[in-house]
């Protein structure tokens, strides 16, 4: 005997079959109307773990590149008012040269010890540069001017230390006592001024003479920390670029792991709602299919 | 041969004919009825050579019931499973958010501290930062939690749905072993049955056996009486087992008595809300206890070391641990334990047992790393006992131990929910690593004065003084409290003294030190110092987690992408279950379903049967009539 296949359980079976159509109809337009393909663990646990930690990379590179912003600005102020000071120990030789000359008159010498002492003045102004209310020449005392009136160093020798990677940490300031106070075996810029400032003062002709030789150490000590900033900003534009062109790779592979294949989905929906359409006028037919009742008189 | 005969026959042909299209009429009526089984009628002939209905069958095909009944366990399992998981997953975030999300943008904020740490902005950000994290930590802690409570909820009202069906079954059993024959009523009773077996299934791993007498018995969780005959047992939610602070099921047995079935529900939704409350929320929940234990942990222990913006130290940030015990459920005696973190550094996180061997006896286990710690100690009420930085206390609680009692202690336990921030003002995030000291002479001194911090936890920040006598004496006071601290302390050039964790030396410098002269001395926080906060942050990257092997953001992605393996499996499995039913659904129909068709053939059948013989009544009577009018 052949197999019944009763009208109800006909209709049942092709509604069945449709309803796991309308199902998948639903997650591609979800998927085309979002440009995602996993938003819940549910839609790939795989892709949804590598895409949170992708995620995670994502932001840390983001936040390394506003350290550096960070950086950065600190760096670029410092260099400028290292700039500032080479131009004040410039000045400074200049005057010495002068005035260390026989020929200059003694009023013409006391006279420059006002040039001398606003010089003094100038590099301590420098010296306290700051940036967001920061001294960015103290160190880690940052709330304390870097330097006395008289040019006696007030921060500390810590140089701050911030991460631009993982793993990776850079310096993040210049301080004072290495570029003016002498530590580390430098010279004493302030020292330098006030000994120019007095022998002018008191016409000491030797005196004056006697600082031409280490004001060129201290030019050339605040030169170095201007290049070493500057060499620092330099690898920072590096890490940067570095920095940016993970972000792009990372957001690559992001999208790789959630983004719909729009062109697949969007074909693969219009093939779903064709069969559901199919599926649709061969319900509509089967329920209108007649049976022997309609032939019954 | 007379005409009698000829007009019973007539009539019995008439009578099976009407009810012939009774059964068709009962069909058709039922066509679209779920679980009713096409009933045919089945006549015979008498030997007077008329017909008689011989029985109603109900055409059912038991090998397919038996299949439907097993397999709609596995259905109300997984359509179970797949609408709870679809709740636990929404909990966890999405690829955005979540509490790994949380945990980046925490970090991200001190990384940011690092770069400015006497930011205010940076540390109004990170303290946001780290309120947005306990919070989702509490959130999802407490929603996971709320989910298992509302399973607890689903699990009361299918037991007591279950229970009603069984009644439902022994009532029918009574009902159908009384019913007489094969008559069409009783065949639908059987196939409301029948449809309850499959609904009871959905629910629970019931089994069903016929008697043979008309009865259908029905076991459940492999081989436990729910139905025997015309009596149906009950089932119950029980007190939770073990350490667990969820209810389990049991059956009550013919006295009343209690028998747990937890772990033995196989099947059915039952079964379903077991898996997903225990296994699945159970092990989410428990991620994120560790997850945040773990970082409380460890930030708590390298914040304390740090100084703050105020120059304090030994802060902790987030809630402390604290160890909480459980006494197992099944446990006869009371022993009270009572434990409490008594030395932070040596804490692991682990969970400890402590199980009495006999009322004088104990062992103490690490459930962790499943280890003994030690074993065999003698028991006195009242003892104390140290272990992993933790001090547990033992004693008899309620009532003395007894043997096979346990007791769970635990450090991670509650610590999701219940994590909070203890460091509110934000100068007291601690981005130092020391502090520093400021110092000054008066003008024209002729010694020197240093100080360094020797002790950070003792430094005060009030200001101090050393002036010096004409007898090359010194003494040091504390000008903000005007106390005096060392008086009249005969000068050495190089020595040094120490007074609240600062150390300070005075030298010559170009002279001594000469009468009226006066130093001062203070502690000082170091406002751009970060070296603490980049050990806190480094944190962050440190594998901290599942024995050094993932980080705190990389173990929560884990824990909620295994939800999602968990998902997507019984998702696929409902799609292959859906196809299974669908099989055997129209399998049963082939056999049982109603085809209009058919019955159409049968009306017009019994209606020509009916015809015929009641062409045949009118022919007998005319001959009838014939013989009569012959008199």
């Amino acid at each position: 005997m052949a197999i019944r296949i009763p009208e109800f359980a006909l209709s049942e079976s092709v509604l069945f079959n449709m309803a796991s159509g309308q199902r998948q109809v639903a997650t591609l337009s979800t998927q085309v109307a979002s440009g995602k393909r996993v938003q819940s663990p549910a839609d790939d646990a795989v892709a949804f773990a590598k895409a949170k930690n992708l995620r995670g990379v994502l932001a840390a590179t983001n936040q390394y590149q506003e350290n550096i912003g960070h950086v950065e600005d600190r760096l670029g102020v410092a260099e400028t008012s290292l700039g500032g000071m080479q131009d004040i120990l410039t000045r400074a030789k200049e005057l010495g040269l002068a005035m260390a000359n026989a020929t200059v008159s003694e009023s013409q010498r006391t006279l420059m010890a006002t040039e001398a002492q606003h010089l003094i003045d100038e590099l301590v102004n420098l010296g306290n540069t700051q940036l967001n209310g920061r001294y960015i020449f103290s160190g880690a005392r940052s709330g304390t001017p870097a330097f006395g009136a008289t040019g006696s160093y007030r921060g500390d020798a810590s140089v701050q230390r911030v991460e631009v990677g993982e793993g990776i940490l850079v310096d993040a300031n210049v301080t004072g006592d290495q570029v003016l106070a002498g530590a580390g075996g430098g010279v004493d810029a302030f020292a330098l001024l006030t000994q120019l400032r007095d022998g002018l003062g008191a016409n000491d002709q030797a005196a004056i003479a006697a600082t031409l030789d280490p004001l060129d150490s201290a030019y050339d000590q605040v030169t170095r920390a201007r290049m070493t900033a500057g060499l620092q900003l330099s690898k920072l534009d590096m890490r940067r670029a570095n920095l940016e062109e993970v972000a792009f790779q990372t957001e690559r592979l992001l999208s790789g792991q959630e983004d719909v294949d729009m062109a697949s989905a969007v074909s693969q929906l219009v093939t779903q709602q064709n069969n559901l359409e199919v599926s649709r006028s061969v319900l509509g037919r089967l329920l209108a299919e007649p049976t022997l009742f309609s032939y019954l008189r | 041969m007379s005409l009698g005969p000829l007009m019973d026959n007539a009539r019995a042909g008439l009578t099976a004919a009407r009810f012939g299209m009774e059964l068709v009429g009962r069909n058709i009526a039922n066509a679209s009825t779920p679980g009713y089984s096409r009933q045919e009628v089945q006549f015979e002939s008498v030997s007077s050579g008329g017909v008689r209905t011989w029985s109603v069958r109900s055409m059912v095909d038991n090998f397919v019931q038996t299949r439907i009944a097993q397999e709609s366990q596995n259905q109300g399992r997984l359509d179970v499973e797949r609408r709870l998981l679809s709740e636990v997953s929404p909990v966890l975030g999405t690829t955005e958010t979540g509490l790994d999300a949380a945990l980046t943008q925490f970090f991200g904020a001190l990384s940011a501290l690092t770069a400015a740490p006497d930011g205010t902005e940076e540390r109004a950000q990170f303290m946001f930062r780290a309120e947005n994290l306990v919070t989702e930590f509490n959130t999802e802690a407490s929603n996971l939690d709320g989910l298992a409570r509302q399973i607890d909820g689903e699990m009361g009202v299918t037991v007591t749905q279950v229970n009603k069906i069984a009644a439902d079954i022994a009532n029918l059993n009574g009902v159908i072993s009384r019913a007489a024959g094969n008559d069409g009523a009783s065949n639908q009773i059987i196939d409301q049955r029948t449809d309850l077996v499959n609904q009871l299934a959905t629910l629970v791993d019931a089994r069903s056996f016929s008697d043979g007498q008309g009865n259908v018995n029905v076991f459940v969780a492999g081989g436990m009486p729910l139905v025997e005959g015309i009596n149906s047992y009950q089932l119950a939610l029980s007190g939770s087992s073990g350490y667990s602070s969820h209810p389990g099921v049991a059956v009550i047995g013919p006295s009343g008595e209690q028998l747990d079935i937890t772990q033995r529900v196989g099947n059915g939704a039952l079964a379903g809300m077991i898996r997903i409350r225990d296994d699945v929320i159970g092990g989410a929940l428990a991620d994120i206890e560790r997850i945040a234990a773990t970082l409380t942990l460890n930030f708590n222990r390298v914040h304390a070391q740090g100084y703050g913006l105020d120059g304090s130290t030994g802060n902790a940030f987030f809630s402390a641990l604290s160890a909480s015990t459980v006494n197992a459920a099944e446990n006869i005696g009371q022993p009270s334990v009572g434990a409490v973190v008594s030395d932070l550094a040596a804490v692991t996180l682990d969970d400890y047992e402590v199980v009495f061997t006999s009322p004088s006896q104990f062992d103490l286990l690490n459930a962790t790393q499943g280890t003994t710690v030690s074993s065999g100690t003698a028991y006195t009420s009242g003892m104390t006992l140290a272990v992993d930085g933790l001090t547990l206390t033992l004693s008899n609680g309620a009532s003395a131990p007894q043997a096979g009692d346990r007791v769970r202690v635990a450090t991670v336990a509650g610590h999701g929910r219940n994590l909070d921030m203890v460091l509110t003002n934000q100068d007291k995030v601690a981005a130092a690593t020391s502090l520093s000291t400021v110092t000054t002479a008066s003008a024209g001194a002729q010694g020197t004065i240093a100080a360094t911090v020797t002790d950070g936890t003792a430094v005060t920040f009030d200001s101090y003084d050393v002036t010096f006598n004409g007898s090359g004496q010194y003494s040091v006071r504390n000008v903000t409290t005007g106390a005096t601290l060392l008086s009249n302390v005969p000068y050495v050039s190089g020595a040094s003294f120490t007074v609240d964790g600062i150390q300070v030396t005075l030298a010559n410098g170009a002279g001594s030190p000469a009468a009226g002269e006066v130093y001062t001395f203070a502690g000082e926080a170091l406002p751009s110092a970060n070296g603490n906060a980049l050990a806190l942050s480094a944190l962050e990257t440190e594998k901290l987690m599942d024995g050094g092997t993932l980080t705190l953001a990389e173990k929560f992605a884990r824990s909620a992408s295994q939800v999602g393996v968990e998902q997507q499996s019984v998702d696929q499995a409902v799609d292959a279950q859906a196809l299974v039913m669908q099989a055997l659904d129209l399998r049963r129909a082939a056999v049982s379903g109603v085809s209009l068709d058919e019955e159409a053939a049968n009306l017009i059948k019994f209606q020509n049967t009916y015809q015929a013989t009641a062409r045949l009544i009118r022919v007998a009577d005319e001959m009838l009539q014939t013989i009569i009018n012959m008199v």
